[in-house]
This record gives structure tokens, C-alpha cells and sequence, in this order.
């Protein structure tokens, strides 16, 4: 399962019925979680911030452009986005980094902060040190579908 | 029609045996959102379907390296919902 998580959901349904969804975010980081967050995040698993070299990725969004009528709407970063490089692991034995996280802060795990995740196909030992992991521009698409 | 899952792009190992180079892909497993396999990929050609084990077992990563995560969007693939909307004719949204 990937998606908006519950809080960034219920932003979205008060902003359709205006019922005070408060201010758009002004920052979104992406960071990582050796296990699936769940849709409250209440699974988070994620580096310890400060540790080893990892903390969360400050994003830049490219400009929203309107698909064709059916199509899936999408924002995606406009940067290069550089985790690392790490001076340890950032996961113990073989845990692999498996989901990717937004959050609106550089750090905490609440869930009034979290945007959206979704799962990603790396070998545990990309958490080892001496590590970077990057995203090219376009690479992380935030999406909605139509229904 | 389900959206095609993409390969994670190549990352360099060495087989802990013979010091080879090895070029590993990774990719999803359908059904499994969290089970991960890997093409291990010799510069003569052999290639080996493996998984984590295997390959933490066999073979250490390189390093420094930079590894470039593979273009999606986090909603493309299906949950199992999902599969079952599009079979019956059905569209669906990640939200």
C-alpha cells in the first residue's frame, strides 16, 4: 500500500469542503523507513536523524501542469535529491530501506506531519556505509489518479 | 492494465568468492509489496535471480558508490484492490 497518508487525506477532504485545512505546507522532506509506515504511520522505522550521516531531504516541486482529461495528475521533484553519503549503516543487519516517506519536517514522527510513502526495490546493503542514494529530477512523482 | 513495475537501476557489487564485479537490479515481487529479488548480472553474461540472503551472503556492496533510485510515482502500483477493480472493468485512485 502506498499513498497520501490519513492526515494528509483529511487536509485535502477540508480544503474540498473548506472546513479549515489549514496552510499548504512550505517544506517537504523525503526520508526513508525500514518498514512499512502504514497509513497512520505508526509503523515508521526509520534511520535514526543525526546518525551515521542520514536526515531527511529537503524537496523542490516542479511546476503542477494539467494532464490530458483521464490521465493521473502528478507533481515530481524538480531537483536532485541526495540522501548521504553515509559514514555508517543507516539500517542493522540485513534490514533493507523499503518505503520512502514525506513529511512537512526535518524530524519527528507524528503524524500530523506526514504527507505521503510509497515502496522502493533497494538491497539491504545500500544502507551500509560510504553509501549515497540519490533521485534525479522527475524520479519522485506524488500522484492522484482518477477515478 | 497494470502499470509495469520498473527495475531499480543497476548497483555495483563484488561476489565475496572471486571478487568479481557484479551488476545487481532490483525489483518488486507481485503480490509481496515488501519482497524484493535481484538480477545478479556478470560482465561475461551469467546471471543469477537472487534474493536478499543470497545476496548478502555471496556478495558485498561497493563502496562509495552512489545509488540512483528508480523513477515511479508512489501510487503506481496496484494494491491488491485495486487488481480486483481493474478485472472487473474498474478504475481506482491511490487515495
Amino acid at each position: 500500500m502506498a499513498g497520501f497518508t490519513r492526515s494528509f487525506r483529511g487536509t485535502l477532504i477540508k480544503f474540498v469542503a473548506n472546513q479549515t485545512p489549514g496552510s499548504p505546507p512550505t517544506t517537504i522532506y523525503a526520508g526513508f523507513s525500514t518498514a512499512n509506515p502504514g497509513d497512520d504511520v505508526s509503523a515508521i522505522a526509520e534511520p535514526t536523524i543525526g546518525t551515521g550521516g542520514y536526515a531527511r531531504q529537503l524537496m523542490s516541486f516542479s511546476a503542477y501542469s494539467a494532464p490530458a482529461a483521464g490521465a493521473t495528475t502528478f507533481v515530481a521533484n524538480s531537483a536532485t535529491v541526495t540522501w548521504g553519503p553515509s559514514s555508517a549503516a543507516w539500517s542493522t543487519g540485513a534490514t533493507p530501506l523499503t518505503h520512502i516517506v514525506y513529511w512537512t519536517a526535518s524530524t519527528g514522527v507524528t503524524e500530523a506531519t506526514s504527507v505521503a510513502y510509497g515502496a522502493i526495490s533497494l538491497p539491504s546493503q545500500v544502507s551500509a556505509a560510504g553509501i549515497s542514494i540519490t533521485a534525479q529530477p522527475g524520479a519522485l512523482q506524488l500522484q492522484l489518479a482518477p477515478s | 492494465m497494470n502499470p509495469a513495475t520498473p527495475e531499480q537501476p543497476p548497483i555495483l557489487f563484488t561476489e565475496n568468492e572471486t571478487g568479481e564485479r557484479v551488476s545487481v537490479t532490483s525489483i518488486f515481487v507481485w503480490g509481496d509489496e515488501n519482497k524484493r529479488m535481484h538480477v545478479a548480472r556478470y560482465a561475461s553474461g551469467r546471471a543469477f535471480l537472487v534474493d536478499d540472503s543470497v545476496l548478502n551472503l555471496h556478495f558485498t556492496i561497493v563502496s562509495p558508490q552512489e545509488v540512483v533510485l528508480m523513477a515511479f510515482g508512489h501510487g503506481d502500483r496496484p494494491t491488491a484492490k485495486q487488481r480486483e477493480a481493474e478485472q472487473h472493468g474498474g478504475v481506482h485512485s491511490i487515495v
